[in-house]
This record gives C-alpha cells, sequence and structure tokens, in this order.
C-alpha cells in the first residue's frame, strides 16, 4: 500500500487514526500501530510479512544475545552474536534482492548454466533491514538499551509510515518514543500538514514529471533531438525529488500525528553548490547510515590516502547497489565516488572561489547527469541517452510535440518543478495568530482537495522508490 | 489562544470527516451507477483471504473507492476539464501553425488543430477480422439466395492518412471478398480531410448533419429507391457545446452541435418490442425542449436490439438494416421510403429482446424484401457483429 493510493486514504489512514486516539492506553494504542503496520505491508505483499517477522526475530534473539553476553563481560561472545546476527540479516537481504543478480553475472561471466528461481523483491527490505541493522549494531556499541518486547522491536521495524521507503528510521531516535511519546494537538496538526505537503509532491509535481521523462526514454532515440534529451534528464530530477522527498514528508507526518518525531530525510538538496553538500542533503539518513555503519568503522579518512580511496570507493559502490541490482546502480556510485574524490582532491579550492551562481549550476548538473544513469538500467539506452545529451542533434520541435503532445507538460511541470525545489516555503510563514493560522489550514485543505482530485482522476501512481 | 485551538480542531475534522465519508459511503452507502463514465458504479468486495492473498480484493477496494468517494465524479470531471484546457491551450497554437499535420493528443491525434481523430487503420492488421466476416456473410448470402442483400461500407478518419493522402483499402479488400453483385455494394467515400470536416463532427466519431444526409441519399441509391428523398430545412443549431465522444479525456473541446430539421411522415415505432412515442429526440431539441447533455445519441436515438418503424403504407416493400450506431442518425430517414423497416443492432439485440438473434428466423418472420448490412471499417471487421443464422 502507498501513502497516495485511496485504500490508503480513505479506510487505513481512517479507522487507524479513530481507533488509535479513541484508545487511552500506551500499550493498546502502540498494538493499532503493529496491527496496522502489518496490514499495510501485506496489502502489497502478504507472503513477504513472514520474511520481515523473521528478520524482526534474528535481531530479537541476537539483541538478546548481545546483550546477555555484554552483562557477563563476555566480550567474543557479544561479537560473534553480532557478527552472525548481520551474517543472517545481510545474507536475508541479499538472498531476495541480489542473487538472482549474481547468479545471471556469473552465468554470463563462465557462460554457466547455474538455474535459480526468479526470487521476487520484497517491497522496503532494503530500508527495514538497514533499521534492524543499526538496532544490532547500536546495541552492540552500547548506544541503545535491549528491546526484551519482540512487539515494540517490531513496531519499530515495520512501523507503516516508514516502512518501505524510509526514511530509514535508526532504533535511538524512537526507542524511547515507542514506550513514552505523547501526542499534542500541535503535533497532530503539524502533521497532517507535512503529510498533504508530501501528498502534493507525490501526486502533483513528481507524477507529472514522470509523464515527460517516460515519454521520451520510452520512444526510440531518434525521435527527439539534444533538447528533449535534457528535458528528459530535469523532468528526471525533478520527479525522483518529489517522489522521494514527497514519501519522506508524508512518512514525517504521519509519524508526528501519532507522537514520534523522525530525523529529516531531504533539505533542499537542489541548492547544493557541491557534490558534497549534495549528498549533505539528499536522502540524509541512508548517507548517515553508510558514514556510520560502513565509512567509518573503514577507518573514514583517517587512514592513508589510497585505503581513504578505497573506502570512499567501497561505501559508494555499496551505496549504489543498495538502490538496486544492476549495473547502472553500481556505475551511479562509482560516479558520485568519482565526483566526491575529485572535489575533496582537486576542486575544493577553486569551488571556493567560484561565484555561488557557477557552484550551483556545476553541482546541479552533475546531478542531472547522475540521474540519468541511475534511471536507465539498460546499458545500452543510457549510453544513448547520454550520447544524445553531450553529441548535438537538432530537435524538430513540432515533430517532438506531434510524437506526443504529453512532452508540452514539460513547459508547466519543470518550471513548477524548478521553482518548488527552491527553499521557498519556509521563508513564507504566515502570522501566528488566528487568521494566520486560518489561512494555513484553508491552504493545506485546499492542497488535500487538489492532491485527491489528481489521485481520484489518474491511474498513474507508482512509487519509484518502491523498488529498493 | 482557545481561538487558535479551535481552528486546529476544525481543521482536524474536516479532514477525518473526508477520509470517513469515503470509507462510510463505500462500505454502507454505495451507489449503483457512475454516471460520469456511464457504467455500473464498482462496490466494496466481499473481505476473503484467497482474494486478499491473489490481490483482487485490494484492486477491487481500489477501483469502488475511485467509485464511491463522495464528489469522485466531479472530482474526475474537473481534473479532465482542467488538464484538457491546459494542454488545449498549449497544444491548439502549435497545430494551428502547422495545417494539415497530425498531434498526438489524448490517446488521439488532432489534425489540422480542429478534429480530433482515431489513428489510420492498418489494412494488414484488419484482414483477420475481414476475412472471417466476408466468410460469414457469404454463408449467409448463399443461405437466403431470394433475399436481396446490400452493403455499405462508412469511411472515416481510419479508412485514410489525411497528412500523406493514402487510402488503407479496407473497402476494396472487402468487397473484393463479398459474393455480391457490384450495383449492392458502396460506400461512403473519404477521400480527403476537406471532405471529412465537412462530414464529421470534431470532437465525435459519427458523421454529422450533412454527412449522414449525404448518407441517407447513398443509401436510397444503392437500394434503388424510385422515390424523391425527403429534404431539409436550414441548418439548426442545438447547442453551442457538444462534446463529442472522442473528446471523453478532454472535455475542454466542444463544438456546436447543429442539425437538418426534417418533415417525417407519421409512423408507428417499437423499440425493443415496446411502442415508443419516437425514437430520439428531434423534435425536442428542435423546440429548445431537450435535456440532458446534447450528443448524437441524445438526438438521433441510441443504439437499441431492435426497432420496428411502420409508415402504415402498402406496396414500398420493407427493409431490415443490420448496423451500429452510425445509422440511428438516418433509420427514420429511410424509413420513410417503405412500408416497414427493422433495425438490428447485433451487439445489444440479445439482451433487449431475451433472446440471441438468428437471421432465418427473423426472414421468416417479417420477411423483409430487402437486407441492408451498414457500417464502418470496425463493424464490417469485428467479430461482434458476426450473424448467426
Amino acid at each position: 500500500m502507498v501513502f497516495s493510493s485511496l485504500p490508503f486514504l480513505y479506510a487505513l489512514f481512517p479507522v487507524v487514526l479513530v481507533a488509535y486516539f479513541l484508545i487511552p492506553n500506551r500499550v493498546w494504542r502502540n498494538s493499532v500501530l503493529l496491527v496496522s503496520s502489518v496490514f499495510f505491508y501485506a496489502w502489497g505483499e502478504p507472503k513477504f510479512v513472514l520474511l520481515m517477522m523473521a528478520a524482526t526475530l534474528v535481531a530479537w534473539v541476537g539483541g538478546l544475545f548481545i546483550h546477555r553476553f555484554d552483562s557477563r563481560g563476555a566480550g567474543r561472545a557479544k561479537r560473534a552474536a553480532l557478527i552472525l546476527t548481520v551474517c543472517l540479516l545481510v545474507a536475508n537481504l541479499v538472498i531476495f534482492k541480489y542473487l538472482n543478480f549474481v547468479v545471471d553475472n556469473l552465468n554470463l561471466l563462465f557462460s554457466g548454466r547455474l538455474s535459480i528461481p526468479a526470487i521476487a523483491l520484497p517491497i522496503g527490505i532494503s530500508f527495514y533491514t538497514f533499521q534492524i541493522l543499526s538496532y544490532v549494531i547500536d546495541l552492540y556499541r552500547g548506544e541503545v538499551a535491549v528491546q526484551r518486547n519482540f512487539f515494540w522491536l517490531a513496531l519499530y521495524v515495520c512501523f507503516f509510515p516508514q516502512l518501505i521507503a524510509g526514511p530509514i528510521v535508526r532504533y535511538q531516535t524512537i526507542e524511547h518514543e515507542i514506550r513514552h511519546r505523547r501526542e499534542t494537538l500541535d503535533d497532530v496538526v503539524a502533521g497532517f500538514k507535512r503529510f498533504i505537503i508530501g501528498l502534493a509532491k507525490k501526486a502533483l509535481l513528481a507524477n507529472g514529471a514522470a509523464v515527460v521523462a517516460e515519454l521520451v526514454y520510452n520512444n526510440p532515440r531518434d525521435a527527439y533531438g539534444t533538447a528533449v534529451y535534457w528535458i528528459a534528464a530535469l523532468a528526471y530530477t525533478m520527479q525522483i525529488y518529489f517522489d522521494f522527498s514527497g514519501y519522506s514528508d508524508m512518512a514525517i507526518g504521519l509519524g508526528r500525528i501519532f507522537g514520534f518525531h523522525f530525523l529529516e530525510n531531504f533539505n533542499y538538496p537542489y541548492i547544493s553548490r557541491s557534490i558534497t553538500e549534495f549528498w549533505r542533503r539528499w536522502h540524509i539518513s541512508l548517507s548517515t547510515w553508510f558514514r556510520d555503519y560502513i565509512y567509518i568503522p573503514l577507518g573514514g579518512n583517517r587512514v592513508r590516502k589510497s585505503r581513504w580511496i578505497l573506502n570512499i570507493l567501497i561505501v559508494w559502490g555499496l551505496t549504489g547497489l543498495w538502490h538496486g541490482a544492476s549495473w547502472n546502480f553500481l556505475l551511479w556510485g562509482f560516479y558520485y565516488a568519482a565526483l566526491l574524490l575529485l572535489e575533496k582532491l582537486l576542486l575544493h579550492r577553486l569551488l571556493d572561489k567560484l561565484p555561488g551562481l557557477i557552484r550551483w549550476a556545476y553541482a546541479f548538473f552533475f546531478v542531472v547527469v547522475g540521474w540519468v544513469i541511475f534511471d536507465l538500467t539498460d546499458f545500452s539506452q543510457m549510453a544513448g541517452a547520454l550520447g544524445m545529451m553531450f553529441t548535438y542533434h537538432p530537435t524538430d520541435w513540432f515533430g517532438a510535440v506531434a510524437a506526443n503532445a504529453d512532452l508540452l507538460w514539460a513547459v508547466v511541470w519543470i518550471p513548477l518543478g524548478l521553482v518548488c525545489m527552491l527553499p521557498i516555503l519556509p521563508r513564507l510563514k504566515l502570522p501566528d495568530n488566528l487568521w494566520g493560522r486560518s489561512l494555513s489550514h484553508a491552504l493545506h485543505l485546499a492542497l488535500a482537495g487538489l492532491c485527491v482530485i489528481v489521485i481520484l482522476s489518474s491511474s498513474y501512481n507508482p512509487f519509484i522508490y518502491f523498488r529498493f | 489562544m482557545v481561538k487558535k485551538r479551535l481552528a486546529d480542531v476544525l481543521f482536524l475534522s474536516v479532514i477525518l470527516l473526508l477520509l470517513l465519508a469515503g470509507l462510510v459511503r463505500t462500505l454502507f452507502f454505495p451507489k449503483e451507477l457512475n454516471t460520469y463514465e456511464n457504467r455500473y458504479a464498482q462496490k466494496a468486495p466481499a473481505l476473503s483471504v484467497s482474494g486478499f492473498l491473489d490481490g483482487s480484493y485490494q484492486s477491487d477496494l481500489d477501483a469502488a473507492l475511485a467509485d464511491q468517494v463522495p464528489l469522485s465524479q466531479y472530482a474526475k470531471k474537473l481534473y479532465n476539464l482542467g488538464t484538457s484546457a491546459l494542454m488545449e491551450s498549449m497544444v491548439l497554437p502549435i497545430a494551428q501553425s502547422h495545417p494539415n499535420r497530425y498531434i498526438n493528443i489524448f490517446g488521439l491525434r488532432l489534425f489540422n488543430g480542429t478534429h480530433l481523430t482515431y489513428y489510420t487503420n492498418i489494412l494488414s492488421d484488419r484482414v483477420p477480422g475481414l476475412d472471417e466476416k466476408a466468410e460469414n456473410y457469404n454463408q449467409v448470402f448463399a443461405q437466403h439466395p431470394d433475399t436481396e442483400f446490400y452493403v455499405y461500407f462508412i469511411e472515416k478518419d481510419t479508412d485514410i492518412d489525411f497528412e500523406t493522402g493514402e487510402k488503407v483499402g479496407i473497402y476494396e479488400y472487402l468487397a473484393g471478398q463479398l459474393n455480391l453483385p457490384e450495383e449492392r455494394i458502396a460506400r461512403y467515400r473519404i477521400d480527403s480531410f476537406d471532405q471529412f470536416s465537412q462530414w464529421f463532427y470534431r470532437t465525435d466519431h459519427h458523421w454529422n448533419a450533412q454527412g449522414s444526409y449525404e448518407g441517407y441519399l447513398q443509401v436510397l441509391e444503392l437500394l434503388g429507391v424510385a422515390e424523391q428523398p425527403l429534404t431539409h430545412g436550414d441548418l439548426v443549431t442545438v447547442s453551442q457545446h457538444f462534446s463529442g465522444s472522442k473528446a471523453s479525456s478532454a472535455p475542454s473541446l466542444y463544438e456546436p452541435f447543429s442539425v437538418y430539421p426534417y418533415d417525417f411522415p407519421d409512423m408507428d415505432i417499437v423499440i425493443n418490442g415496446a411502442p415508443a412515442a419516437d425514437y430520439g429526440n428531434q423534435d425536442a431539441w428542435l423546440s429548445g425542449q431537450g435535456t440532458g447533455a446534447i450528443s448524437y445519441s441524445a438526438f438521433y436515438g441510441g443504439d437499441m436490439g431492435e426497432i420496428i418503424f411502420d409508415t402504415g403504407t402498402q406496396g414500398r416493400g420493407s427493409l431490415l438494416v443490420i448496423g451500429e450506431s452510425f445509422d440511428n442518425a438516418i433509420l427514420k430517414l429511410l424509413a420513410s421510403h417503405f412500408d416497414r423497416l427493422y433495425s438490428i443492432d447485433l451487439r445489444y439485440y440479445e439482451a433487449y429482446m431475451g433472446t440471441a438473434f438468428s437471421l432465418s428466423d427473423y426472414l421468416e418472420q417479417h420477411q423483409p424484401d430487402r437486407v441492408l448490412l451498414i457500417g464502418n471499417a470496425d463493424y464490417f471487421a469485428s467479430q461482434d457483429f458476426l450473424l448467426e443464422d
């Protein structure tokens, strides 16, 4: 189930809201959230609920052992418990997400005939696996307390707002709030407003831009010229940002309605003036996860230069692969590794001296190109699109529009996207009096109405981040 | 502070009420019809383990909510109107600066910036269907040697590429397959966009007043009717806002709906077995009494299983018309020249009449002198219109 679907908006969400706030008891409220979260996940993947619960069980049992060995001072056993738990969880991820990819490539490489059944990708497996890993590793590090109640750990793992597309919420972020949170009217109102903003990003902006990108990439290469391929790249740049950040907004808003305070996952990434800054603003929960659980344990930058370069390559290779079992994601990861190394080793001093606009243009340019690599899993299609972008091919504008007038939606959605990617809304603060608040409520209601009109009318509604 | 809290509570109450209203309506007070999309409304499915596991429950509930959520039809209407108006405002200037060119839009093609057209047929795609129909017809012709069969093929935008002027050739192919004398086969010929734009609506797939009158004249000639055709009055515009079938997802596109007034002779009409005051609502619309949205079927009459027109005359013979919606506009015109005219639409006959259509039985029962098979390429290539003898 996705947040912008009718069954969520008109069935699960209101039922959960009513049930949750009618019950005064914290334990029962958590039970409502747990049951509804399992139902939410089962809506799209009934059988994979068991897999998610099994992974949670492994983490719960592993956590109990880590805690027990820790309290007995058995350091080696504690470490072994950690390694075993992590291996089981990672193996689960590898089997369900990467095994087909590995076998296909081994067969290709060695002309082999190794055959395994096609394994379906469970929704959100990368997100919940990383959440579970953060619990186990933080427990090992002594940064969180052991969770003895399996159901509360399960609630952390499968809490529906962040279950299938993040943000990757660390256990320590909501450890306290699972049992001791307070729901306030202010939080509920702010949560609803955040949810509506996210819904608008997804239903209006992302889906609108998607029409343009898909139109261009689904047509033969010679149908369009260079300019149209840049328009498509821009459209996809808008689509993925509003899609993913919209989902994060909805997740954060929903969490807040129920008294949880998740950390921010996006901070206007397209205003970045360097690639380094971009990754501080884009999918923050993922980049900080890799920083804290992979990069720093590998030694971070406090090692000799060659090792540091290797660390960067490992982290970004894994970041790429986290997004999908496909070579283009690995290439995309290494693309960013190369850019970051270039920035850190050569460009940072030069960039510091350039005007802000040039620095922004530099970062935005490489981000846009990066999304083409990310979007097109077929290498020949990717090479073709990049070739069209970087070698001049004139555009027959009438022919392009005549082939499908939906291309004209670019005129609407790309400028609107470019405006909405800027931090304008936070600056438009209404006065905190009755009229200001009422106007804000009315505007959010109108925006929600617009989203519902589009959702009711449009059959196009996939979430890109589902596949991760 | 209290007032601000009240505003917050009001805000949350409105949202919750709207969300709950959708669920309550869907579960407890579902409506039967989706009038905007002209079909039965989907209702909430019964929850079952097997339905949930195979995903059918989820998709059915999704469809039910899309139909049952309060104001959902207005929402869809508003969305279609807004998006099509926006798209139209962007496309029309481009289209008008490129006359005689197609632009793919709304799942159709806008030609010349004025007419929504279907994609041109590809003959090879249609050949299997045409062959099957030709075989079916030839069997029928052979089994009823005493009945005069006539074929009238109506060409439209699918039969010609307006950019190149190239014809698809479906009529020629079909005519070559049928075991009928040449003089019993004719077509409503469209050889250019100018001709098409004169005889067809801009937003609907049917022929317009001028086109249908032309078709009527040609059918009379095909049938060898010696009587003078009915004459029409001056063109009358009964509505300025006609948005035809091709504009179903682009309601911002509309055109005037103009018609010819006719002085029809008196006739008794039986529709689907029941006597009817009239077929269609031509008089009502012409006198300004038409209700609802104007459409081809609202004016001329809709698709029916069987319609019988009886002029009460003797000696002018009878005609059986087996066709589709194109003939709706000329049935009363044609009926004026016969004692009786029987009209059958094979798509609806069984549903309305309660029994499958059998040509042999029908011919035996009504003894029509002539049988006219009339329709466009879809009619002559589709299995929906196979004749069961």
